[in-house]
């Protein structure tokens, strides 16, 4: 495997490029939201440099999708509290979102909304198959079935370096954030 | 990455949020996507297209030979540690029967982007035309002649690279079985880009490995292009400086000039630092300079040797409706097998994603790739290398997530390391071809 050893690093180069023609960062029409559950609200969001990531911390509280180019729509899907973050080139931005208990006439939530579960951390996940078989079911250690909660604290352990710091799990886990980690977690405790 | 190729690929991708892949929903119940070639990308990108989709996609998978030989662990063939290079044979049965991919043998000879159709090969020499609403493209690489080379069959029958598994593999076996001692095995590496960075130096090792006990007063020398070594840098200089009871004769920064080719007694001549040497070889294995077939080069694909792609979907630059995805794309990242897997899995998604009209989630936006493999550096030990790699801005970069610098390697190499690899291998060839 080759690693990349100049001392110009690419993405610096990538970012340095990306500064140079669009000095600005994203902003979001409003950085918090509240809504009952069921309901949705959208965001709107302007100069954006380079490739938009987003986030969101409570998936099983809120969906987000993407209208267009420039506006965000999150949904309720439970009471509680939830981050969706707007990170591009230059900057991030969070919009708190609360959501509150549906009122007693309020339709159920809308399923279109967002494809969830499998397919959302299904890309994700898949870079576990290679070693732990398709969808998780052999290999090295079945994943699939497994509590999400229990594959998120393994993968923490490997993560933090509290487990096998020099093994090769600790290598793949610390390289993912910790969003990224729960979405793989979730992904397999959904596969029967 | 070459600095061009990193600048290409960044501008190709400046406008990346769902770009390319439009919904095709109104032509769902007739869509097929053919796939060309059957190697790692191909067949697992066959798979997981057919697996995601639910069987709403067809697929069709073109591919010349009747089954995939693994490149991964055919080292072990070359010194014996395996029978045969039969045990690396995989056929596309379990792709027909459990996944309903259409297996189609033949050799494409042209590629019509516009009315979107390919031609190829049959076996019986007929021509046949297939039409598509994706094409992905898995061609692997051709070879270039090593100079004073005057026709690729020489690689089939004096000096093998070896660097497609298969008779060439079985080929250096045998020369280094009928080599006496006293003797050089010499290999030649090209420049970086080429597939599997660790792979010659791997192969140095379990050369020089075997010979320890066979031909104690032979040697590998390695004529490396590159100024270095090309990946886990102190476990290869650890074994070739002797940490497992071998020695390598390793030469960088050396530019081949000439093959002489004599059975037996070949020569090479090569520069290095402006001074003209050469080094006589018992069993040479030259691995060539290497680049994307030429049918994607005909085909309006490349920029150079290799062909520029969006790296969230690995729809060509160049080409609507085509994909690249493997060792002939740019993405930056290793040419190899399990990134090729996981490559054609980012590709799949998006194509299953793009009939669907679903919205990207959250990691479609910025996929995650892992790369891990193991390498042998005796019979019985082994290390491996991991890189996690990031989507930014437009090209694949090695995470820093949780303050970790990757790509990590193994400590050192070990007999656990060994056992591992074998289930890493086998749990990868099932993920693709399974």
């Amino acid at each position: 495997m080759r690693v990349v050893k100049s001392t110009v690093r690419p993405w610096l180069v990538a970012m340095g490029l990306l500064a140079s023609c669009s000095a600005w960062a994203v902003t979001v029409s409003s950085k918090s939201v509240s809504m009952p559950s069921g309901e949705s609200r959208t965001v709107k969001i302007a100069k954006v440099s380079g490739t938009l990531v987003v986030t969101n911390s409570s998936p099983a509280v809120v969906g987000v999708t993407r209208v267009d180019a420039s506006t965000y729509r999150i949904s309720g899907s439970a009471a509680g509290k939830a981050e969706v973050k707007f990170k591009d080139a230059r900057s991030d931005v969070k919009v708190k979102v609360a959501v509150t208990a549906a009122a007693a006439s309020t339709p159920p939530p809308p399923t279109a909304a967002l494809p969830t579960g499998a397919l959302n951390g299904r890309l994700l996940a898949s870079n576990c198959f290679q070693c732990h078989g398709t969808n998780g079911t052999g290999g090295f250690d079945r994943l699939a079935g497994k509590s999400a909660s229990e594959i998120y604290g393994e993968l923490r352990e490997f993560a933090s370096g509290k487990e096998d710091a020099n093994g090769i799990m600790a290598a793949h886990a610390m390289g993912f954030s910790d969003a990224q980690l729960k979405s793989i977690a979730s992904y397999f405790a959904s596969v029967r | 990455m070459k600095r061009r190729q990193f600048i290409q690929s960044t501008a190709g991708a400046g406008v990346t949020f769902a770009a390319g892949l439009l919904p095709f929903a109104a032509r769902a119940a007739s869509l097929r996507v053919v796939v060309v070639g059957g190697g790692m990308a191909g067949a697992a990108v066959a798979k997981f297209i057919r697996l995601w989709s639910k069987g709403e996609i067809s697929v069709s998978l073109i591919e010349k030979d009747t089954s995939y030989v693994s490149n991964i662990l055919s080292n072990e063939v070359v010194t014996g540690k395996r029978p045969s290079i039969d045990s690396l044979a995989y056929s596309y049965t379990a792709l027909t029967t459990k996944y309903g991919v259409q297996r189609i043998q033949g050799t494409v000879t042209g590629i019509d982007d516009i009315n979107k159709t390919v031609t190829y090969e049959t076996p019986a020499g007929s021509n046949s035309v297939l039409t598509y609403d994706r094409l992905v493209l898995a061609p692997g690489l051709d070879f270039d002649l090593m100079p004073g080379m005057t026709s690729a069959s020489q690689y089939d029958t004096t000096v093998p690279h070896a660097w497609k598994a298969g008779v060439q593999t079985t080929l250096l076996r045998n020369q280094l079985l009928a080599m006496p001692d006293w003797q050089n095995v010499v290999i030649t590496v090209p420049l970086a880009p080429y597939r599997c960075p660790p792979g010659p130096y791997e192969r140095a090792c379990v050369i020089a490995d075997w010979l320890r006990t066979r031909k104690p007063n032979s040697k590998v020398v390695m004529l490396d292009a590159n100024p270095e070594i090309q990946a886990q840098k102190t476990n290869f200089q650890n074994a070739f400086n002797g940490a497992y009871g071998y020695r390598v004769d390793y030469r960088f920064g050396c530019t081949v000039n000439q093959l002489q080719l004599v059975a037996g007694a070949h020569n090479v001549t090569y520069t290095r630092n402006g001074i003209t040497e050469s080094v006589a070889a018992a069993v040479l294995n030259p691995i060539p300079p290497q680049r994307a077939p030429g049918l994607l080069a005909r085909s309006g694909l490349l920029n150079g040797k290799f062909a520029p792609v969006n790296l969230l979907t690995y729809e060509s630059t160049l080409k609507a409706g085509i994909h690249v995805i493997g060792d002939a794309c740019i993405s930056g990242m290793p040419k190899a097998g399990h990134i090729g897997n996981q490559e054609a899995k980012t590709c799949a998604n998006a194509i299953v994603n793009a009939l669907k009209g679903s919205l990207y989630a959250l990691e479609e936006t910025s996929p995650v790739l892992n790369s891990a493999c193991y390498t042998p550096l005796t019979s019985t030990r082994a290390t491996w290398l991991s890189a996690v790699y990031q989507y930014t801005n437009g090209v694949m970069v090695p995470s820093t997530e949780n303050g970790v610098t990757q790509p990590r390697a193994a400590t050192s190499a070990t007999t656990g390391n060994y056992e591992d690899m074998q289930k890493w291998f086998t749990t990868l060839m099932g993920d693709t071809f399974a």
